[in-house]
Formats: C-alpha cells, structure tokens, sequence
C-alpha cells in the first residue's frame, strides 16, 4: 500500500500520478512546501504503517469471517438454485393462469379463446365457457351456431347474437339469464360461436318481467339430437345471411345444460336471430334455441331450432314445445325456435333468415311463433 | 497494492480462504479505523468491526480492483457512521462553547507532540480537530489517497466541494502546525456560534 509519492503514502505510483495531478488542480500542494514542512509529516504520520494496537484484533475479525464465509456460499447457493426455478415455475403458473382467466372471461378474441381453450384442455385444465355476453340484453342477433350445438351449462340464455344481422328485441335479463357456459359438440366443450357481442347496456326489455313464466326445468338428457358438427361448423362458417326478421321474442334457455341446437351463440349471420329472453328460463340451459338459425346456407338452411323434447320438460307446458324439431337440418326452415323443449315458451327465435340462405325464417314446427311471446311454461 | 495481487487475494477470500482475507484486512484495517476515528469519535472500533461484517457478507458480490475495493470499503464505512449517528441522536448532548475548549490547559498539545514526534494516532487526533466535513475529505483525499471523484461519490458531494474541503483543511491544519491561530473570520466557519458536543 506504500507508494512513492510523498503526499499520498497509501496510494500506489499509478495512482499516486493521479492524485498529484489533482493536488496541482486542488492547489494543495503548496501546503507540502517546505514552509509547511509539518504538514507533509502529519498527513505521513497520519497514513503510516499499521500499528499494532490496530491490528490486535485480527483474531476476532478472522472469526467474523469465518463465521459469515461458511454461511455465505450456503445462502448464495440456494438462492442461486432456486431463483431460475422459481421464476420459470412463477411464469408458467402466471401464464396458465392468466390465459385460463382470460379465457373464461371472454376477454380473448373469439380464435384465441378457442385455441386457448384446446391448448389449456390438452393440459388437463378445462376451461370454463366462455361467458358470451349476456344474451338477454342484447339486441342482438346472430346466428346460432348451428343444430349440433347445445348448451352445456346451466347458463342459458344463449347469445344469440352473431353479426348482428338480424334484430331482436333484448329481453329482460330478469329472469336469470345466464350466459351460456359452454358449447359442446359431441360431448366436446367449445366455444360458442360468435359470442364476441358486446352486452347492450341498457338492455330493453320487450317483455314485462312479471310475464314471464316461472324457469321451466329442463332435462338435460332430453336435448334435442345433436346436429352433425360438421353442419354446425359450416353454419358458423357461412357469414352469410343477415336475419332480416325482427325477433320479439325471445327464446328462452332452459337449463339443464344440453339443449337443442341451435343454441343461439350465435354465429355467422346465418341467421337470425333470436335472443333469448330467458324470461323462463333462466336456469336454463337448454338453450334454446331459439334462436334461430337459420340456415346454413351450406346446409340448405337447417334450422337449428332448440328445442328440446318437452316430453322430457315436465314443467314445460308449451305444448308445441316439443317441437321444435331441430333434429332435422336439412329443414330450411330456418327457424326455430324452439323453445318449447325447455318449456319456456317464450321464444321467439325466429326465424333468422339468412340472406341468400335458405332459412325462411318460418317456426319450426312445435316451435311458437316467435312474436308470440307467451309464456308457455 | 497491484492489481494482479490484489485480485488473487480477492478471489482466494472469495472463495473462504482466511489467509487472504486476513491480509486483504491487514492492508486496509488501518486505514479505515483511522478514517472512523476522525469521523466517528470513540465509536471507531464498532464502526470498523460492522464495516468488516457488511464486507464479509457482501465479499462474494464484489467486482473490482483495489482502488474500487478502497472506496467501496469506505463507502460501507461511512453508511455505518451515519446509522450510528442516526441511533444516537437522541442521546442527552452537553453543549460548549468553543472557546471554552480553547481555554483549557491541554495536558497533551498536539501540536507540540508533533512536534517532537509525529505519531500516527497524534495525526489522526488533530485531523479530527478540523470541521467534519474537511476532516473527512483530508482523510479520504490525502491520507488514504482517494480521488477526488471517489471521494466526491462518497461523501455525496460535488467534486469541486471536496476540493475546495480538503485544501481548506490542510490550510487550517498547516496553520495550526504553524501555531498560528486559524482565522476563524477567514474560514467562515461562524466559530463563535459554533458548538461541539461533547
């Protein structure tokens, strides 16, 4: 630590350059003239060599280190161990979680929800539906997805929205409408086709509350026969078709979770329409269908009416209701309608026309006629 | 210190080696216990051995030569001063004058001890005589040999301020070598106003 120069004994001579640099700069070294001999020895003395009553205490220093380098490495490794784990074990979790929240919340656009939910299912995490917007309010209109589809969930009111060609009366959300939880094809849960409408916020309701009939109660196992999926991917796939028939009434949902097709997820225009009103039904989930649907263009328009067997629907007093017959998709009829499985009557789904596809826009047979709004059930 | 040295000492006590650290404390304990003692009083050993600690824990971290382990030493010293300056604050204080101290028969003067024989601890003693701020710029600029800009980081004060500190203090502490009274007026200290604690 001793170096050559004079004013900076504890320096090295690299340094001690530098240093004496600074002191011409500083205008320090004048003090070190011989006049001020004094200071030169006090800043020497100042910074001589150790002295022993300095260094007495080496012995417990020594112990300190040895103390703390024994504990050193320990902590250091650990921490060295373990921090790339846990940040690689925090992102996944983070991200598994963040895409699964996202998913469910319908936050993702439409594809990425979809692949979102394949990817999360092949990890053994099932996504919940996709909460499409409240059906019930929306003036939506939209296709339903076509007739294999049903709702899986008890949520029932489908949105049946879609592109929004058709125009439906929003329906009051009073009487426990509920999103549909999920679409299954095939036993499959899927996204519900075009849910991506946004929930109106001043939903108006066509029907008095008070009208509505009490939720009917939906057998889940008396759902409508799913449609091909492949019918329904074509119907989701045809963009065509705006419903150009108003739907007053709305369709309603029962529960139960399997419902007849058209669950009014609504999808690619085809058709048209319906919202459910879920004035019965809320708890639904049969899914009414209501909604329409109208004809898949690539189908020839099958209706994908809802309904579900109302044979199965002991609450359901729509008599028609068993109806709807959305088994057969190659009706053209479009329409749909049909509430009645679910006993709710209220549906209106109507008739979606599609432009240019085949949907007529007529009831399905059993199905109510769409500006009838009666509660059946 | 060389930097080829001082690389293998660092390294050898990274890596828990005690001879290497024992000489690395050898070389810089002085030093540092001197530079605690002008700020730090009576509380200088404490001071060293919680630096010492600070440094022992955090030596496997360190990056750097000699002259960054010479700053970073005395930066850990000065955080720990501060603390403990912090902690005592509250402390019941006895407030005198200066002039007072000025009247007192000293029973060692440390001007004459120096002198007839400079000694180390002599130095130090009348280093720490200066203002806080210019003893602690001499200590670090001078006697251990600190740039200027090293020095500045460490006090935290612009380095035109740790010149014009330090070129004060070895003024003041050539004037009193010289037993000329230092003017107080000069220095701008406000000496008659000034307090010490005791």
């Amino acid at each position: 630590m001793q170096s050559d120069h004079a004013l900076h004994p504890g320096t090295g001579s690299e340094a001690g350059d530098t240093t004496l640099v600074d002191d011409v700069v500083d205008n320090v070294v004048p003090l070190f003239a011989p006049r001020h001999g004094s200071v030169t020895a006090l800043v020497a003395a100042a910074s001589g060599p150790a002295l022993p009553e300095e260094l007495a205490r080496e012995s417990d220093y020594l112990a300190t280190f040895r103390v703390a380098i024994h504990e050193r490495p320990l902590v250091a490794r650990r921490r060295r161990g373990l921090a790339p784990l846990a940040i690689a074990v925090g992102s996944v979790a983070g991200l598994v979680a963040g895409t699964a929240g996202l998913s469910a919340a319908a936050v993702l656009p439409q594809a990425a929800n979809h692949v979102v939910a394949q990817v999360l299912r092949q990890v053994g995490i099932d996504v919940p539906a996709v909460p499409a917007p409240s059906a019930v309010a929306q003036a939506s209109t939209g296709s339903s997805t076509g007739a294999g589809d049903t709702h899986a969930g008890a949520s029932s009111v489908s949105p049946s929205n879609g592109s929004g060609k058709s125009t439906s009366s929003p329906a009051p959300s009073h009487a426990a409408v509920k999103p549909p939880a999920a679409v299954v094809v095939s036993g499959r849960q899927t996204r519900p086709a075009h849910a991506t409408t946004t929930p109106p916020k001043t939903p108006v309701a066509t029907h008095p509350p008070k009208s509505t009939p009490p939720p009917p109660v939906c057998d889940p196992n008396s759902a409508a026969p799913a449609a091909d999926a492949n019918h329904a991917a074509n119907a989701i796939r045809s963009q065509v078709g705006t419903s150009a028939a108003p739907v007053t009434a709305p369709t309603s949902s029962c529960g139960g979770g399997s419902s007849g097709p058209g669950s009014g997820t609504g999808t690619s225009g085809n058709s048209g329409t319906g919202t459910n009103k879920g004035a019965n039904g809320g708890q639904g989930g049969c899914g009414s269908g209501g909604d329409s649907t109208g004809a898949d263009p690539n189908s020839g328009g099958s209706p994908t009416t809802s309904s579900t067997d109302p044979s199965s629907d002991p609450s359901s007093t729509t008599p028609g209701g068993a109806g709807s017959d959305p088994n057969d998709p190659g009706s053209g009829t479009g329409s749909s309608a049909g509430g009645g499985g679910c006993g709710a009557g209220h549906h209106g789904g109507h008739g979606g026309h599609k432009k240019g596809g085949g949907g007529t826009g007529t009831p399905a047979p059993g199905g109510t006629d769409p500006s009838t709004t009666s509660a059946n059930g | 210190m060389a930097t080829a040295e001082f690389d293998a000492l660092l390294r050898g006590a990274q890596r828990g080696d005690e001879s290497c650290f024992a000489t690395i404390w050898r070389t810089y304990h002085p030093g540092l216990v001197r530079y605690l003692r002008v700020i730090g009083g009576q509380a200088a050993e404490d001071l060293a051995a919680d630096t010492w600690l600070q440094v022992t824990r955090k030596l496997g971290t360190f990056e750097g030569d000699d002259k960054a382990f010479r700053a970073w030493l005395y930066t850990i010293a000065r955080h720990r001063h501060i603390d403990w300056r912090r902690q005592n604050s509250r402390r019941k204080e006895s407030l005198v004058e200066i002039e007072v101290l000025d009247r007192l028969p000293g029973g060692d003067d440390t001007a004459t001890s120096l002198e007839v024989t400079i000694s180390t601890q002599a130095a130090v003693a009348l280093i720490a005589t200066l203002p806080a701020d210019q003893a602690e710029a001499v200590m670090l600029r001078t006697v251990s040999g600190l740039p200027v800009s090293v020095v500045a980081e460490i006090m935290g004060r612009p380095p035109g301020t740790v010149r014009v500190l330090c070129h004060r203090g070895l003024r003041r502490l050539a004037r009193t070598l010289e037993g000329i009274v230092p003017d107080k007026a000069a220095e701008g200290a406000g000496s008659s106003a000034t307090e010490v604690v005791v």
